[in-house]
């Protein structure tokens, strides 16, 4: 039986274009869809209007039908449709309003009226099923980025819904947040055989748990298949802005030198099931690893121009977010902040700009103690990246936005013609030229993102941090930011950037230093670091797939980057393969 | 952490007091502030609220964090008393420091007049704070909703005081973010400074609407309006004898300062024309404001 049909659904906001264009759609009774898409494919719009907030609660034009459990949404009241369905969006700060984990249970359960004894039992269950029955008192201010979305899947679970959606619920979660969330979604299924949607960036996590995946983009369904047929076409996602799980990557890149072994149509797209394959087509102990060329960059010796001695601070509220920092960052580093969320990261670079001064300890960024000077001082020669680009974009143009600074804060430093030379300079190299004379604040996420990004470059400072760069944005757009802050540390500026997105660290940045409860764990080069994987597990990090299947070619050295894996299994092309031809 | 506008106090013995007894406290403490205008009488309440804090054990360092906003508005209070009042000196030729032309002036007593406003704001602000202080958002919405007031406004109430914490935290945000980025804040010309405040609207307002728009759907997800409400925990919200002695305590003082101070004037500040007020205008005047929100009709608007 189908729990959900679509038939012919379009749908766009008022004044706006078709968000989404004659959608067909069914989805089957316990069945888990994943849904990827580039940024503004209409992946959210397409979860509202599958629980019934569009057409019911927003503005806008929609023709065609959805059909939850054979109601359709046009026709029937939304309060007759919600119990249906339970949906968990993106950031829990907007869905949590209760003083305490049980109470915020508790409110949807008493909104939709169950007697008390129902309440008390379904209370149980949410509690036991999302493992929160052991901080059921705390505040949801007081738990983790996990803990948080777990509580909101709690309170979408305690209603008992046959429908249950998540719409990029784990994006600002650290990787073990983000396991703990599928790992919960896991159990779910396997014992409330719910429907689930799931919308997700991260392919890995989401190639585990769905049984189908579909492809939107433009508000159109472009691909639908199982994971393992959806993602064996990589060339494909890459072209359209999705990156497929590492392993299916490794797989389709080494498929031509395993022609007898490998199918290029049937490639793993799990963790395990690419170890499985591996021993099946390799003797791991006959790689060889001599003309394998991994090269790391050589620590720098430039001038120090950020150093950091026992920095401590305290918020007013008593919270000890840093704990004794001692670090030099070092003129044209690229250097990554990683560790679980609250380990005092974004604490730390506010440090690193003036905007927070240590209560204890010293810190000097370009020789001038930051107690002793003022931010403007300190943002002549620094610029920072907010992690929700809406916090620092302000103007009524695209192109205003990118000269602000240089019209503004330096006056008289810069001519109208060097000001238009620079800032088109910058909007050439974010591809954002076409949006010159748009206003920011009606354009997507990911583009408002790229443009704080243009802002912090069009001023050339010496260090650009950049927080968070991949929240809310598509792998593609991830790729594209990080290689042009790559761009620009090539012309010898300082880089400096927090993630949880291990891949990007892997990929692209060479030193690697890991926060947790505000002290150093290690700080060292990126490949050092993550042959660590304890002190990674300790700050709630993972290692990407690939380090993963590296690590189990003995004696190979820690693998980061998908073509390194390649070039050491492509090697093996004269021996196991030799051997099969002989047969 | 704090989650609303103050982290809840909850070693406070206030904190399981009854929470329809510290609301209609909060009011009794603002309008008591108001009928107030002599400088003693105001410092004694100042001072009352003051040692209030260690007894209850409430910190006051909670309002550390919106220490920037309160002193721009103590320089409001006291520019505007300073600029706009015309209280002659006590005594006939008193010294008058400085003639507005539009015919207001500073004096010793227009000085003690805006410093006396000061204390009552400020009274004002911390008499609230100790009571909101020692409230988490149930608790704020009971005390509310027992009050007989609708519940979906009683939540509303309390969902404001959670949406104006993320809003002030997007407010550091913003003025961080635009001070990066060269808009200076606390330097330069008076219009310069004026006009970063009106750019920090822009973001502000658009995170606003989206952060709206995001708890309006969540809210309704959890079927805030499906109005079938249940009530699983019923708390015994009923008040016993000790709290109808408070509300009559509060009450009697309340009454107190308004004969006091428009009956007899002697709650007045000296030298300002004593301007009495009958009672049947101060109860229409609270039943035009309050019968919107209470459901039952007031007998005297």
């Amino acid at each position: 039986m189908d729990d959900i049909v679509i038939e012919g659904l379009s749908w766009r906001y008022k004044d706006s274009d078709w968000i989404l264009k004659d959608i067909n759609l069914t989805i089957e009774q316990g069945k888990t869809l994943g849904i990827v898409g580039p940024t503004g494919a209409g992946k959210t719009t397409l979860c509202l209007a599958l629980c019934g907030l569009i057409p019911k609660k927003t503005w806008g034009a929609i023709e065609g039908s959805v059909k939850i459990k054979s109601m359709d949404t046009r026709k029937t009241p939304f309060e007759e449709l919600i119990p249906h369905i339970g949906i968990v969006f993106e950031n829990p700060d907007e869905q949590l309003i209760e003083p305490s984990v049980e109470d915020e249970i508790i409110f949807p359960l008493e909104n939709f009226g169950f007697p008390p004894e129902e309440i008390a039992k379904r209370l149980e269950e949410a509690l036991k099923a999302t493992g929160l029955d052991k901080i059921r008192k705390k505040h949801p201010g007081e738990l983790s980025g996990g803990q948080k979305q777990r509580l909101a899947i709690a309170c979408a679970l305690a209603r008992q819904p046959p429908i249950l959606i998540f719409d990029e619920t784990t994006t600002d979660l650290d990787p073990v947040g983000k396991s703990e969330v599928f790992s919960l979604l896991a159990q779910l299924r396997a014992t409330k055989k719910l429907t689930m949607i799931i919308v997700e960036h991260n392919t890995a996590q989401l190639a585990q748990f769905a049984d189908e995946l579909i492809f939107l983009r433009n508000g159109n369904i472009i691909r639908r298949g199982s994971p393992s047929q959806f993602f064996c076409d990589v060339a494909f996602l890459k072209e359209n802005g999705v990156y497929p799980p590492q392993v299916s990557e490794v797989f389709s890149e080494i498929s031509c030198t395993y022609p007898n072994s490998l199918d290029k149509n049937q490639l793993p797209v799990t963790l395990n099931d690419a170890i499985q394959l591996l021993h099946e087509i390799l003797d791991l102990e006959e790689i060889s690893y001599n003309s394998v060329a991994i090269k790391d960059q050589l620590p720098s010796t430039s001038e120090v121009i950020i150093k950091a001695q026992d920095v401590r601070f305290t918020y007013p509220d008593g919270t000890q977010a840093l704990n004794g920092i001692d670090l030099e960052l070092r003129k044209g580093e690229f250097v990554a902040i990683i560790g679980n969320n609250g380990s005092g990261k974004t604490t730390l670079i506010n440090h690193f700009v003036g905007l927070l001064k240590p209560t204890e300890g010293d810190l000097e960024v370009f020789g001038m103690n930051t107690k002793d000077v003022s931010v403007e001082n300190i943002a002549q020669k620094t610029a920072l990246v907010y992690q929700n680009p809406d916090h620092q974009l302000f103007c009524q143009t695209v192109f205003e936005e990118c000269a602000y600074e240089l019209k503004y804060s330096q006056s008289g430093r810069f001519s109208n013609e060097e000001i238009e030379q620079r800032v088109s300079e910058v909007l050439d190299v974010m591809n954002l030229t076409r949006l010159r004379n748009e206003q920011p604040f009606g354009m997507g996420r990911g583009l408002r993102q790229q443009l704080a990004v243009a802002t912090a470059l069009v001023k050339q400072p010496e260090i650009i941090i950049v927080d968070e760069p991949t929240t809310g944005q598509d792998a593609s757009q991830a790729h594209s930011i990080m290689r042009i802050l790559t761009e620009f540390n090539k012309k010898g500026k300082t880089i400096v950037v927090i993630t949880h997105d291990m891949n990007l660290v892997s990929n692209y940045i060479p030193r690697s230093i890991v926060l947790n409860q505000g002290k150093i764990l290690i700080d060292s080069n990126t490949r050092d670091v993550y042959s660590h994987s304890e002190i990674l597990k300790k700050a709630s990090l993972t290692r990407p797939q690939v380090t993963e299947l590296g690590n189990l070619l003995p004696h190979a050295p820690v693998i980061l980057r998908i073509e390194e894996l390649k070039d050491i299994l492509s090697l093996k092309y004269d021996v196991k393969e030799a051997i099969a031809y002989d047969r | 952490m704090a989650q609303m506008l103050f982290s809840t106090m909850k070693d406070s013995p206030l904190y399981k007091s009854h929470p329809s007894i510290k609301i209609i406290s909060i009011f009794a403490i603002n309008l008591i502030a108001f009928f107030m205008e002599t400088p003693a009488a105001m410092f004694l309440l100042f001072l009352t609220i003051l040692v209030a804090y260690p007894l209850f054990r409430v910190k006051i360092t909670i309002l550390k964090r919106y220490w920037y906003f309160i002193v721009i508005l103590v320089q409001a209070v006291s520019v505007s008393y300073l600029l706009g009042s015309k209280i002659p000196p006590l005594n006939p030729g008193g010294s008058i420091y400085y003639q507005f032309p539009w015919g207001t002036f500073i004096s010793q007593m227009t000085i003690v007049y805006a410093i006396t406003m000061i204390m009552r704001f400020v009274s004002m602000l911390l008499g609230s704070t100790l009571f909101i202080s020692t409230m988490d958002e149930k608790q704020i919405r009971d005390g509310f909703h027992s009050l007989r007031i609708p519940f979906s406004l009683a939540f509303l109430i309390s969902l404001s005081f959670r949406t104006m914490f993320l809003f002030l935290t997007d407010m550091d945000k913003i003025r961080n973010a635009m001070t990066l980025r060269g808009v200076r804040f606390s330097s330069g010309p008076l219009m310069g400074r004026i006009n970063a405040y009106t750019q920090t609207f822009i973001p502000l307002m658009v995170i606003g609407l989206r952060r709206i728009t995001h708890i309006t759907f969540a809210l309704e997800t959890k079927g805030f309006r499906s109005g079938k409400r249940s009530n699983f925990r019923e708390q015994d919200l009923k008040f016993k004898k000790r709290h109808y002695l408070i509300v009559a305590i509060e009450a009697c003082l309340i009454i107190a300062a308004y004969i006091l101070r428009y009956w007899f004037g002697i709650l007045s500040f000296p030298g300002w024309p004593f301007v009495p007020l009958p009672i049947s205008e101060l109860l229409g005047l609270i039943g035009t404001y309050a019968s919107p929100i209470f459901p039952f009709s007031f007998p005297f608007t």
